[in-house]
């Protein structure tokens, strides 16, 4: 098995790393040993079953980030939502007992702040936000940072009022860059990554340079 | 072999935290799996998306219920299918308890590109199975033509039909290929009553909902009256299949 350091997964919006976020996704992320199991379109109910048929079972990684639960808005109450979440951390908890988990709350819905799925978001994000994780989980709500000031959802940050733009995924991975920090050190020196990019491009780009050896 | 996987929460649990795959191919499995079995059935379709879209409330209902009211007929069909996806439904379960006299099948256009060779082999092994898993006779339809125009989609098709045919020569299994009603003479597809088919279909199919001004019937695209009327001349001709007035 390849060494896998940082998880994603989730839904659409951490699935979309890979589409609108990929450039970015691919120089930051890449050089440490992101893999991205987020699924379009997926519930919590379909994370679990992922979970349960093999999904993190050969893998030790350092930090796995989460978000999950927009899709289930509309179809289930707001507190079984939440336990689910709660349920799908436990998961991860015990089959990687060493990994961090950096649970993000939900991503805010609709245009404006008065719009009733915000409600039910705020509904499921209060509920994480008060549980008592134990200090393998950092629970962190950045929905603050792809609003405006008075909380309106702007197309440029989120162009569906879903789906983050480029501009969304940088300032999610900015939101979120000190906890990767913290718990899934790069592997490469940094000089490296802004020059060249992902380690596969070094051997095209830069013939002098060796590749570093992956750890 | 029943192949049950519950893909609904039992009652008193969040539907939130019961564990389903993601898949709606497979939603769609599971609950064809849960529909009324009792057979005998008169009539069992399968195919991919255009047999797909006889089902109840969609575009082909109407024929439906006009040629086939009077017997028992269940369509297994699922959209996007190739065929090793139907042969692993077959495998799975899909005829379990059904007794159908008749399976009519079509499928192949969304394997169109590939060897025909191997999708045709593919296609008899759907026929070995029909065979050993029900007393039926099977109607294997020729795929339908795509493209307004000729073009390197239809020789493929035109490969493949011919490749099926010679599995005429199985007593059970009857060949037939209606695909030249929707030509024109001149070869091409009417725009309007079959131009996108199998992708989502244009104008032609859409005037499905909208009513005839004068006489208040629904206006029917074209080309699904002519499925239906081959189809149910094929039937009645091939199969002792008595429509019951």
């Amino acid at each position: 098995m390849p060494q896998v350091d940082l998880v994603f997964d989730g839904d659409s919006i951490t699935d979309f790393w890979q589409g609108t976020g990929r450039d970015l996704f691919t120089k930051n992320y890449g050089p440490r040993n992101v893999v991205d199991f987020a699924i379009a379109g997926d519930r919590t109910q379909h994370v679990l079953w992922r979970l349960q048929h093999g999904e993190l079972d050969t893998l030790h990684p350092k930090l796995i980030m989460l978000m999950i639960g927009t899709n289930n808005i509309g179809s289930d109450p707001v507190a079984d939502i939440a336990s689910a979440i709660e349920k799908i951390v436990a998961t991860y908890r015990e089959k990687t007992p060493d990994a961090h988990v950096l649970l993000l709350g939900v991503f805010p819905r609709g245009e404006k702040s008065d719009d009733p799925l915000r409600a039910q978001v705020k509904g499921i994000n209060d509920i994480l936000a008060a549980n008592a994780w134990d200090d393998h989980v950092t629970f962190l709500n950045i929905n603050d940072k792809l609003l405006q000031p008075d909380g309106t959802s702007t197309r440029d940050v989120l162009p569906d009022f879903v789906h983050p733009s480029a501009k969304g995924y940088q300032l999610w991975a900015d939101a979120v860059q000190p906890v990767i920090d913290k718990y899934c050190r790069c592997q490469l020196p940094t000089r490296l990554i802004q020059t060249y990019g992902p380690r596969r491009q070094l051997r095209t780009k830069s013939p002098k340079l060796t590749p570093p050896s992956r750890p | 072999m029943t192949w049950l996987f519950p893909m609904q929460a039992p009652a008193g649990t969040p539907a939130t935290i019961f564990p389903v795959p993601h898949s709606d191919w497979f939603y769609r499995f599971t609950s064809n799996q849960q529909r009324e079995k009792q057979g005998p059935y008169d009539l069992v379709l399968d195919g991919d998306s255009i047999t797909d879209n006889w089902q109840p409330d969609d575009r082909g209902m109407p024929v439906w219920k006009q040629r086939w009211a009077n017997i028992k007929v269940l369509d297994n069909a699922i959209g996007g299918d190739q065929v090793p996806h139907v042969l692993w439904r077959v495998q799975h379960g899909d005829l379990d308890g059904l007794n159908p006299k008749l399976i009519m099948l079509m499928i192949g256009t969304n394997d169109c590109g590939r060897d025909p060779k191997g999708i045709a082999q593919g296609i008899r092994k759907i026929l070995d199975e029909y065979e050993k898993r029900t007393t039926a006779h099977i109607l294997l339809l020729g795929v339908f033509p795509r493209d307004p125009k000729p073009s390197s989609t239809r020789d493929w098709i035109k490969n493949i039909n011919a490749l099926i045919s010679t599995y005429s020569s199985d007593p059970r299994v009857t060949y037939m290929d209606i695909g030249d009603k929707f030509l024109q003479p001149d070869g091409t597809l009417n725009a309007r009553d079959h131009a996108r088919l199998p992708a989502p279909l244009d104008q032609g199919l859409r005037d499905l909902g909208r009513r005839d001004p004068a006489g208040d019937r629904p206006v029917l695209p074209r080309c699904w009256g002519e499925i239906g009327r081959g189809i149910s001349d094929g039937i009645n001709v091939i199969h002792g299949i008595r429509e019951r007035r």
